[in-house]
């Protein structure tokens, strides 16, 4: 990680800005939405994601404590992507997000509640972290 | 997949707020399918995006608006090994790939 933040900073402008914009854990929250009505199903195991975020993290730090970039401005926030079907959230996790899963719990619970709704999808809240540094 | 990412276009916002790209060289690193590079792109003077997978950049180009097609080049490569000269870009975004 450090090696990259380190060849961004070469091709980087003087005075350019590199932006940091990543997911974090957070056990993201599962929910089916039916008109007006949110039913939370659990969260997304995201437990084995922890030591990437960290590391990241980490390498960020160290970037800027060793002078390369300064912290200028950073923050959180949450947004929402949206399925039409529970097993297309499913086939997303396994194909695009690991190490994160989708628990069987909460799986078979949204199955269970989905048979008895119409017009629904199912949604994940992810949580990000942005952040804005400086080559030094 | 998705049928619908940031519909509300909190993502976008955020990015915008954070960085101005107007007129801008951009670097995209972890770039996926494009799916953030079509939220700014259209304000940059030049975006190399770029992922590490093959179907990323391949699934971008598939996708790439006409009007962009000039300015915006997608690529396989790694970040430890940018293949590019010193101080060519103004912005470097890290987009879900640290």
């Amino acid at each position: 990680m450090v090696h990259a933040l380190k060849d961004i900073w070469r091709v980087l402008a003087p005075g350019g800005v590199l932006l940091d914009l990543r997911p974090y854990s957070a056990s993201w929250p599962v929910e089916i939405v039916a008109r007006e009505r949110v039913i939370r199903l659990g969260a997304v195991d995201d437990s084995l994601a922890l030591t990437d975020d960290i590391a990241a993290s980490k390498a960020m730090q160290q970037v800027v404590d060793d002078g390369w970039y300064v912290r200028e401005e950073n923050g959180t926030f949450s947004y929402d992507w949206y399925w039409d079907t529970l097993d297309d959230l499913r086939t997303h996790v396994e194909e695009r997000w690991s190490p994160i899963t989708l628990p069987d719990a909460v799986y078979r619970r949204g199955q269970r509640l989905l048979a008895d709704l119409n017009g629904v999808r199912v949604r994940v809240r992810l949580h990000m972290i942005i952040g804005r540094y400086r080559k030094q | 997949m998705p049928v619908e990412r940031d519909p509300q276009e909190v993502e976008t916002r955020y990015l915008h707020d954070f960085v101005d790209v107007k007129d801008a060289c951009v670097l995209e690193v972890g770039c996926g399918d494009g799916r953030l590079t079509w939220r700014y792109a259209a304000a940059a003077a030049r975006v190399a995006a770029l992922d590490v997978s093959a179907w990323g950049p391949a699934q971008a180009r598939q996708d790439c608006p006409a009007a962009l097609r000039s300015r915006v080049h997608f690529m396989q490569a790694r970040a430890e090994t940018l293949p590019f000269p010193r101080e060519t870009f103004d912005r470097a975004i890290l987009a879900w790939s640290l």
